[in-house]
């Protein structure tokens, strides 16, 4: 008998230590301030769910039309009163205006300026967004500027123009910032850049220039001012 | 190698411009690592580029610039 009172005191023992035991752990949860805990839900939200979801919800009004409006540059840039198309203008009011825009641009843009620059039938026409990358751009706009370099004749019109031309070098130009944060740009202008490069031309030129002369007029001696100065 | 060849497709003669194009993307690549590439209006940034033709780093872009010149007369 006594020992049966012996192990109810002990299992009621047990069940009682059990059960502080418990309720000591689970009471530092509850004790966690809740604000955190609240912000925290009210912060971390994926932007695919603030872009679907009810502001009522929990999203921020503000957050929401925030994310939507990033991700409609052409809307943001006609807001501010932006216009394609000016040649090599910048398409904003002023340079104050292009600068106050320039400076919300981020890598997400990259995208979609790049899509917009793309539409473009004239070199000229892409300067005002050669500018805006040299803000946000990376190798994505140095790859389609180092194209853009690459692929001209033909494409943009007369290379003569003297507003291709300047468009042109404006590529350059805007590879310089990009080359900030792209890798592909630094590995071009250095390439670019190489006096071997620029002696090999050298001797490209005079050999173009030297097959042309002599395809003109084969009996024709050839002199150093033919290579020199073809076309004066 | 690229640069050349687009140099050639457009007009030989104007290849030593490309030099100086060349020069100011460097001058650029400085200016926007302060984060002022687009900031600065035109009259402003030539003045900046000539004083950056007075910092070594210039000095040195600009005579790369001059042979590369003599090497494309």
């Amino acid at each position: 008998m006594k020992h049966k009172i012996l192990v109810g005191i002990l299992a009621c023992g047990l069940i009682l230590f059990l059960y502080t035991g418990v309720q000591t752990d689970t009471e530092p949860k509850h004790l966690v301030d809740p604000q955190p805990v609240l912000q925290r839900s009210d912060s971390i939200v994926a932007p695919s769910q603030l872009l679907e979801a009810d502001p009522a919800s929990g999203a921020s009004n503000s957050t929401l039309t925030h994310l939507k409006t990033r991700a409609r540059l052409k809307e943001r840039l006609v807001s501010e009163g932006f216009r394609s198309g000016t040649g090599l203008r910048s398409g904003f009011e002023n340079d104050a205006e292009e600068w106050k825009f320039v400076q919300t641009l981020g890598p997400a843009d990259e995208d979609e300026l790049l899509a917009m620059l793309l539409e473009q039938n004239s070199l000229s026409n892409r300067v005002q967004f050669h500018r805006m990358l040299t803000q946000c751009g990376g190798d994505k706009a140095a790859q389609v500027i180092i194209d853009t370099i690459k692929s001209q004749t033909g494409r943009f019109g007369n290379p003569a123009e003297d507003h291709n031309y300047y468009a042109l070098h404006g590529c350059l130009n805007a590879l310089g910032p990009i080359s900030t944060r792209s890798e592909i740009a630094r590995r071009f202008l250095r390439e670019a850049a190489d006096e071997e490069y620029w002696k090999l031309n050298r001797q490209n030129i005079s050999n173009h220039m030297r097959t042309a002369i002599l395809h003109q007029n084969p009996s024709r001696p050839l002199r150093a001012a033919d290579i020199l100065r073809p076309w004066s | 190698m690229e640069l050349i060849n687009t140099m050639r497709q457009w007009q030989p003669q104007r290849a030593k411009l490309w030099a100086g194009a060349l020069v100011d993307a460097v001058f650029e690549y400085e200016v926007a690592l302060r984060g002022d590439s687009v900031r600065i209006g035109f009259i402003d940034e030539f003045t900046e580029f000539l004083a950056w033709g007075k910092t070594d780093t210039g000095r040195k872009w600009k005579q790369w610039s001059a042979e590369m010149r003599m090497l494309a007369d």
